[in-house]
């Protein structure tokens, strides 16, 4: 049998620390758009140099998981709490490497001011955001429902890609002169791409561990218990970066 | 647990706030082992034992330690009971080898079978029953004999007419004790070391021959080293035997058991294949319990 108070206080204590994670790799994400759109290299650098702060807390995440679990031996919702927070750490701290990715494209999208900004890149960073955030909530807030949001945004992230990479590929076949920019253009996709599955993964985790479905490998059609999710569309995504740019 | 749904209230909730199936079986139909889990190609597997809506009481009616359990052991399986003290879960044990006769005022209603036998019935020895339904209890009980006729001793007042020798060498081994004791068979039992003495319990039991093993708390008495032992024992005496253990160790529980059966204030409340009971229990109940939110 646990000790229920001193496994409370562990629990609420790696809670917090995934908290802070998240708010870390929101604010790395934040910047390293922002740095992006406006050709803010100093910014790009504080990113960059961020990235080492994001892998520490990793690794006291990490620990924290290891020290409950020879420890307190938990089971059930416990147990699935402490699945979810190994496996949310790895993606936040994922989305951590592609934040500082992101920004080392910074120096070269300077010298191209407006191309950018010219593309559905913006509306993508809205939305991978979007999720991100919504990813965090959902965590805090144990919600499965906000987390099955989470998991149906990343298809419009992926559709957005598909377009973007058509478009950037074809402005380098009508011999765009800034090909080398494009090129860039298409690694920052990817990444934004990427950082939309690091969310949908947390997603998947937090209504692990919520309900003690697994989700992964398989569409929300298949989903064993669906909730009546709201339609999703470009327009339910806040404007993070796409206003004013 | 869903986010719709609460925890906070278990303790004080009444047991029969869980929703049970029509005969009164708490809905386990996705459990391995259940009768309802029939569909699909698998073979058809007969349980052991089958416990159909079994009530008893104790103190002449006064208290209504099992209300209403239904169940199936499934063959060469561990199937453990936990719950918290009072639960009634050693109780239930105790009626699957009629040893609860044995206490003055208790009633029982319901049925036992056994292989499809009703154990309860009126042509049904009651000494045939617990030759067929073994018990080990929670201290060891070692007789004041020595080793070897500890083990015989069953086989020997039953009538045991074949190799006596093998048998008690077949039921150490058995037992895991085999190795340490070999060499000093007529040694007085109660030299051995606490773990030894229930190892040699464990062997006495088998040594006449049951289908089924019931435990009560077999390790709560040993040390670790001791327990270690005993659950490595359980484990390779199912391939021979069908065994209920109640333990409030729930690790242990989780260790060496391949179904576990939660009750709480004399109900059933979940039973389902012990992964996923410790895992994804169904219960609300039955999560709070083993996360130690209550019990």
């Amino acid at each position: 049998m646990p000790n229920r108070s001193s496994l409370d206080q562990e629990l609420a204590s790696l809670r917090g620390l995934i908290a802070d994670m998240a708010n870390r790799v929101d604010e790395q994400f934040a910047n390293a758009m922002n740095a992006l759109l406006q050709g803010d290299v100093d910014l790009a650098e504080e990113v960059v140099a961020g990235d080492d702060a994001v892998d520490a807390l990793e690794l006291r995440i990490d620990e924290q998981c290891e020290r409950i679990l020879a420890l307190h031996s938990p089971v059930a919702v416990d147990l699935r709490m402490l699945i979810m927070a190994v496996k949310i750490n790895t993606d936040f701290e994922r989305i951590g490497d592609h934040c500082r990715n992101l920004s080392r494209n910074a120096r070269y999208l300077a010298d191209a001011p407006g191309l950018l900004a010219d593309t559905r890149l913006p509306k993508m960073a809205d939305m991978s955001r979007t999720m991100l955030r919504e990813a965090e909530m959902a965590f805090l807030e144990n919600d499965r429902l906000k987390a099955r949001k989470v998991i149906a945004r990343d298809l419009q992230v992926n559709r957005l890609h598909e377009e973007t990479f058509t478009t950037l590929v074809e402005m380098c076949e009508e011999g765009h002169e800034q090909s080398e920019v494009i090129a860039h253009l298409l690694t920052v996709s990817k990444a934004l791409e990427r950082i939309s599955d690091h969310a949908k993964n947390i997603a998947q985790s937090i209504v692990f561990m919520v309900e003690g479905q697994d989700l992964r490998h398989r569409g929300l059609q298949d989903d064993p218990q669906p909730p009546d999710l709201p339609p999703l569309d470009e327009s339910s995504t806040d404007e993070l970066f796409s206003e004013g740019t | 647990m869903p986010a719709d749904e609460s925890t906070d209230d278990v303790s004080t909730s009444p047991a029969s706030a869980d929703p049970v199936s029509p005969n009164g079986r708490p809905d386990t139909s996705e459990a391995s082992g259940s009768r309802e889990d029939s569909s699909g190609d698998a073979p058809t597997v007969h349980p052991k034992l089958e416990i159909e809506d079994l009530h008893f009481w104790y103190d002449n009616g006064g208290t209504h330690a099992l209300q209403g359990i239904s169940m199936d052991v499934q063959p060469h399986r561990v199937t453990a009971l936990i719950g918290p003290s009072g639960c009634g879960k050693s109780t239930l044990l105790r009626c699957l080898n009629r040893m609860n006769e044995l206490i003055q005022g208790t009633t029982l209603e319901g049925t036992i079978l056994v292989d499809g036998q009703d154990i309860y019935a009126e042509d049904t020895d009651p000494v045939m029953v617990r030759r067929r339904v073994g018990m080990v209890f929670q201290k060891p009980n070692p007789f004041p004999k020595t080793i070897y006729k500890n083990v015989a001793w069953g086989a020997e007042i039953n009538g045991y007419t074949g190799d006596l020798d093998a048998l008690v060498e077949r039921s150490l081994r058995q037992a895991a004790l085999w190795d340490e004791v070999k060499d000093q068979l007529h040694s007085h039992a109660t030299n051995l070391s606490g773990g030894q003495q229930q190892r040699l319990c464990i062997a006495r039991t088998l040594a006449v021959q049951p289908d089924v093993v019931l435990m009560d708390e077999p390790a709560s008495a040993l040390d670790p080293i001791a327990t270690s032992k005993i659950e490595e024992t359980i484990t390779e005496l199912k391939e021979d035997y069908t065994i209920v253990i109640v333990t409030h160790n729930m690790q242990q529980a989780s260790r060496i058991s391949d179904e576990t059966a939660f009750l709480y204030m004399g109900r059933l409340i979940e039973m389902n294949p012990t992964d996923q009971l410790f895992t994804r229990p169904e219960k609300d109940r039955t999560e709070a319990y083993v996360t130690g939110r209550f019990g």
